[in-house]
């Protein structure tokens, strides 16, 4: 497909370290972790602040208020007078950020875009149950006895606050046990699976490629630590360490323990996306461009399973089909997730009862897919996940040095979202 | 041409009177200016049925700029006296206006605009950011002259119109509502809206004339012994003290008059017109030439000690700082350093407070330390327009580092080199942009506003005027020197430093020594000088540039001993003195330490030892001058001015000595040195006589 002569190029990016909530990342928020990396990503591409004509900012819930994008753009360093805004779609938020930077720049509205995504998860609120709330809620409409009766039936179990956090990763388990039990899916393969994530990412990081889109971040106010560690991965994995984690929320059925569903992290992640023509002419080399991308919703039956969908979408406008892909990084947000994406793929019958398709859309080979690991070893930072799948994907190319790669994302239960990139 | 102040008219019988409607930026509150509003008031006197009169402004950012006090320096008392009625029957026919007056006051508001602003009947002042008001008089060495003391202390009491002049610090718009200096605050853009509608609403309301003045005047004595002591400390305070003190007991017009009587009085003095004349210079000295665009980003490299201060203080300008280290924990003290100097909460967050707790910062913008930004790797360089280089004392590593740049550097950037001690043409030696490159030299702190912009052999002026700008644009005083060792302020100081030591060296005591060149006006004495400069920093003086100099005599092997002994100044609370809880006191053990050195215990009159001493100074002045360390006469006064601590009244040092008697000065010379070296040349002598003021 070329709709449009603008190649639009990812010029390069970087992360900070993907960290446990409420432990360093603590007191960062989303306005401090956007401005961090993304002062830090327009510094590594060598692109001076007052280049950039707009900025998105990609979070997956939406906490925080409109504005938030644009205090991140101008912490960045950005102009006062550029515009932002901000994606909120769950996991598939980073890459509907980087598909509206590709419109912005494809269309020529814009030279240059700064993406940058991540969650603050530490600093999510706390909800309360809405019965608490009416208890103290004196509306004039609630009769007398009305109100007595509340007081009295009151549920106290209600009382407790509930962490966002928590109802996120509860909707991921539930997910990842309804996949596990269509697909077939044994725990001990959700947990080879998980422990293979880990590897790779130790695999990653002792070559140095994940040092490259790492920055250290040095923590206020006394600034003698420097955060420069994702603190999930497990250095020594074996199947014992995995079985670990196993006990805990097991549920019936599924075989779905904690360590097989991706942690949430507080983190972020920034790429800055550039019209190619002119980064060349700048003397910048991208580190790739994208070539296509589709998003899409699915229907009760195919939970889950929008990634598959958006994937075939984002090859057909280029007339491609799966098997010219040479490398995949598929959203982890749990095992049983990519393992039966994976399944999808090259399912008869997923093809026919969702796509209309005679023929399954092919296979992801292995060795094809997530090559550095992915959520399941690093955390997954809700809007920051989708930029740091694309820009190790992208990364892993170019060591590999192949051409073609796909981000295939899928979450907030029914959508899909795929991102295709040529080096 | 438009007239410095317009009418408009606003609405129905309001009018206004427009200052500044061509919106220049330099807009002074001087005579062309008074005589624009006597013909605007002239104009609106014969307008019928006048109900009310705005005044303000037609710039957002600035009210007006005070006027320059330096044109009452050249003129004779009978024309100042002249121009100083003038001003004040200008504004007193503004007061006399039979319509409600309102003063619009927005953005930066300097401390003539407020005294302006007095003399309507009310005040109406912007809040938000961009507003900034403050009685700048008293810093800048001068009196209230627009009858801004008489007034303000009727408005809002002694206690409070002190405060305010004195301690000249900025307030806020809301502090001045509370004090009663302002009647209301509006915020927007539209503020004519705003002055129509306060007319419309209060304007009926007549001030009750000088109520309170009664109370004042029963408590004024009392009241004045205690203010005196508190605020009276500096003479251009007391003087205002003395005048308000006066002034309350007399109606306003008489008031008015004894004021002028008192500004003509403190005018007559020679000290402070000196002064005055040094706080023009300064002035004009800081300000840069044309429009300047700050850097939008700035590299610097090594984040030592001189390195991050130097990038919080451009983080505090506003300006992003890509900061370059190889070691991430000096990194991180950089940014806990920037950290605490651009909170100025060193207390809470070191001696944990509120450290611990988690804290939302969602409503916040991000902090000003996040414009600097650490790294490792020489990423982020490449579009930085100015790249400072800060690393380690040391030819080799300094040039190492240049080198280094040049792979990372846009050729187009500017770099500047620190260096205290060693010399630029040595460090830049292996460079091929030498042209760009020029050093730097902070003095004592960073906070000072001198510093040393060394030109070396090849240095572009089209570089040197881009940092000259680049520097006052930080409201700092460059002074271009000649690459030549020690370059300007620490060769001279040296000397004078050197020479107390040999002082003490001959069995005079520290106190004495320090005595004696306080009693000349001075701030501190040459040992409590040598505190604030830092052992270290003089040490390294005499191991690099002393030697360097061939005329030098030795330095004093005191420096070495005491240095040795742990010793670094003001910096760790030892020196010659001991800094404990604000207070400081003479090192009882110092004359233990050096006891090998001192000769026996000698007495000399202070008048000689202070001649001595700044003979030392004049000397090594003089040869700076001489050899062409820096350009300008005018820039090497004030840097001597700033750079030695001396006092401001004495217009400059070699005017100081031609004020005291050359003869006389340089007889008491001729028994009284030891070594001979101290015999002023016979240059120094036609120079002095020849020498003509320039602060």
């Amino acid at each position: 497909m070329s709709r449009t002569k603008v190649p639009v190029a990812v010029l390069g990016g970087v992360r900070t370290p993907y960290v446990k909530p409420g432990e360093n990342f603590r007191e960062l928020s989303n306005l401090e972790l956007g401005s961090l990396v993304g002062r830090e990503a327009l510094y590594r591409v060598e692109v001076p602040p007052h280049w950039v004509d707009e900025s998105i900012w990609a979070q997956g819930e939406g906490i925080g208020d409109g504005g938030m994008a644009h205090r991140i753009s101008t912490g960045a360093g950005i102009l006062e007078d550029r515009p932002a805004f901000t994606v909120v779609q769950g996991g598939c938020a980073g890459l509907q950020a980087v598909a509206l930077a590709y419109e912005k720049i494809a269309s020529g509205c814009a030279q240059v875009v700064l993406v940058a995504g991540g969650e603050s998860v530490s600093q999510m609120p706390w909800v309360c149950h809405p019965s608490w709330v009416e208890f103290f809620r004196f509306r004039s409409s609630i009769s007398f006895w009305g109100r007595i009766r509340r007081w009295l039936f009151f549920n106290f179990s209600h009382l407790r606050p509930l962490e966002l956090m928590e109802v996120y990763r509860r909707e991921a388990l539930r997910l990842a046990e309804r996949l596990a039990r269509e697909f077939g899916i044994s725990c001990e393969e959700q947990d080879r699976f998980t422990l293979r994530s880990h590897r790779f990412y130790m695999k990653a990081r002792e070559a140095r490629k994940v040092a490259g889109e790492l920055m250290p971040v040095y923590l206020a106010p006394r600034f003698d630590k420097v955060v420069d560690r994702d603190t999930f991965p497990i250095e020594s994995v074996s199947q014992d360490a995995i079985e670990l984690l196993r006990h805990v929320e097991v549920r019936e059925g599924g075989g779905v323990t904690s360590g097989s569903v991706a942690p949430l992290v507080d983190g972020a992640c920034a790429l800055v996306l550039a019209n190619g023509d002119w980064a060349r002419a700048e003397g910048i080399v991208p580190l790739g461009y994208i070539r296509s991308y589709a998003f899409c919703g699915v229907s009760q039956r195919a939970e889950g399973l929008g990634g598959a969908v958006a994937a075939h979408l984002s090859l057909q406008k280029l007339s491609m089909s799966l098997k010219d892909m040479e490398l995949f990084e598929i959203y982890e947000g749990s095992a049983a997730l990519v393992l039966a994406l994976q399944l999808a793929f090259s399912s008869q019958r997923f093809a026919h009862e969702v796509l209309g398709r005679s023929q399954s859309l092919g296979e992801v080979v292995s060795h094809r897919l997530n090559p550095n690991g992915g959520a399941l070893a690093l955390g997954d930072c809700r809007g920051g996940s989708g930029l740091q799948m694309l820009l190790s994907l992208l990364g892993e190319l170019r060591s590999q040095d192949l051409e073609w790669g796909c981000v295939v994302v899928s979450s907030g239960l029914r959508e899909g979202g795929g991102v295709v990139v040529q080096r | 041409m438009k007239s410095l102040v317009e009418i408009r008219q606003e609405s129905e019988n309001i009018y206004s009177l427009v200052l500044n409607p061509m919106q220049e930026r330099e807009f002074r509150i001087d005579e062309s200016f008074m005589y624009a509003l006597l013909y605007a008031l002239e104009e609106l006197e014969k307008y019928p049925d006048v109900e009310g009169v705005l005044v303000y402004s037609d710039r957002e950012d600035y009210f007006a700029e005070d006027g320059e006090f330096r044109c009452f320096l050249e003129v004779s008392e009978e024309e100042l006296r002249r121009r100083l009625i003038f001003f004040r029957d200008v504004l007193r026919r503004l007061e006399g206006l039979d319509a409600p007056t309102v003063c619009l006051l927005r953005g930066r508001c300097g401390g003539m605009a407020l005294e302006l602003a007095l003399v309507c009947r009310f005040r109406l002042a912007a809040k938000g950011e961009g507003s900034s008001f403050a009685f700048s008089q008293l810093q800048k060495g001068m009196l209230p002259y627009l009858g801004g003391g008489q007034r303000l202390v009727r408005l809002v009491g002694l206690k409070a119109a002190l405060e305010l002049l004195v301690e000249g610090r900025g307030f806020e718009a809301e502090r001045g509502l509370e004090l009663g200096l302002f009647d209301g605050l509006f915020s927007g853009p539209d503020l004519i809206c705003e002055g129509v509608r306060w007319l419309r609403l209060c304007g009926k309301r007549r001030e009750e004339g000088g109520k309170g003045s009664f109370l004042s005047r029963l408590l004024g004595g009392v009241e004045g012994y205690f203010l005196r002591k508190r605020y009276g400390s500096t003479p251009v305070a007391s003087f205002l003290l003395r005048t308000m003190l006066e002034g309350i007991r007399y109606p306003l017009g008489k008031a008015l008059e004894y004021e002028l009587d008192m500004v003509l009085r403190f005018l007559g003095q020679e000290g402070v017109r000196n002064e005055l004349r040094y706080a023009h210079l300064e002035d004009v000295h800081k300000r840069s030439q044309g429009i300047f665009f700050p850097p939008c980003s700035v590299g610097v490299v090594g984040a030592g000690r001189r390195g991050r201060q130097l990038a919080a203080h451009l983080a505090a300008n506003g300006i992003p700082v890509r900061l370059k280290d190889i070691n991430p924990q000096a990194l991180g003290e950089a940014l806990r350093y920037a950290h605490l100097q651009l909170r100025g909460e060193e207390g809470s967050t070191l001696e944990g407070g509120r450290e611990g707790k988690p804290q939302l910062y969602l409503g916040k913008y991000p902090r000003l330390e996040t414009l600097i930004s650490p790294t490792l790797e020489y990423t982020g360089m490449r579009h930085c327009e100015v790249v400072v280089e800060a690393v380690m004392e040391e030819k080799a590593i300094k040039g190492k580092v240049l080198e280094e740049l040049e792979k990372y550097c846009s050729p187009e950037a500017v770099w500047i080199s620190l260096i205290s001690s060693l010399s630029l043409g040595e460090v830049v030696g292996g460079c091929r942009h030498r042209q760009r490159i020029a050093g730097l030299q902070i003095l004592y702190g960073v906070d000072t506003p001198l510093v040393e912009l060394i030109r070396g052999e090849k240095t572009s002026l089209e570089t040197l005027k881009f940092l000259q700008n680049f520097l006052k644009s930080l409201k700092k005083l460059p002074v271009v020197v000649k690459d030549s060792p020690g370059f300007l302020v620490n060769r001279v100081a040296f000397a004078y430093l050197n020479e107390a030591l040999h002082l003490l060296e001959e069995g005079l005591l520290i106190e004495e020594i320090e005595e004696a060149m306080r009693g000349l006006g001075l701030e501190r004495g040459p040992f409590e000088f040598m505190d604030h400069l830092g052992l270290d920093t003089l040490f390294y003086l005499s191991k690099n540039v002393a030697t360097r100099l061939s005329h030098w005599p030795a330095s004093s092997e005191i420096i070495e001993k005491v240095y040795k002994s742990g010793r670094e100044g003001l910096k760790n609370g030892r020196g010659f003195y001991i800094y404990e809880k604000g207070q400081k006191r003479v090192d009882p053990r110092i004359y233990d330490l050096l006891r090998e050195f001192r000769k026996d215990r000698k007495r000399m009159p202070s008048s000689l030892v202070a001649n001595r001493l700044l003979l030392t100074m004049v000397q090594e002045a003089f040869l700076c001058q001489m050899e062409k360390v820096v350009e300008n006469m005018v820039e090497l006064e004030l840097a001597l001015t700033m750079g030695l601590a001396l006092p401001r009244k004495w217009g400059g040092l070699f005017q100081y000595i031609k004020n005291l008697g050359i003869e006389k000065f340089l007889q008491t010379m001729d028994h009284s040195s030891p070594r001979g070296k101290l015999l002023p040349s016979k240059e120094l002598r036609t120079f002095l006589e020849n020498y003509e003021k320039v602060c």
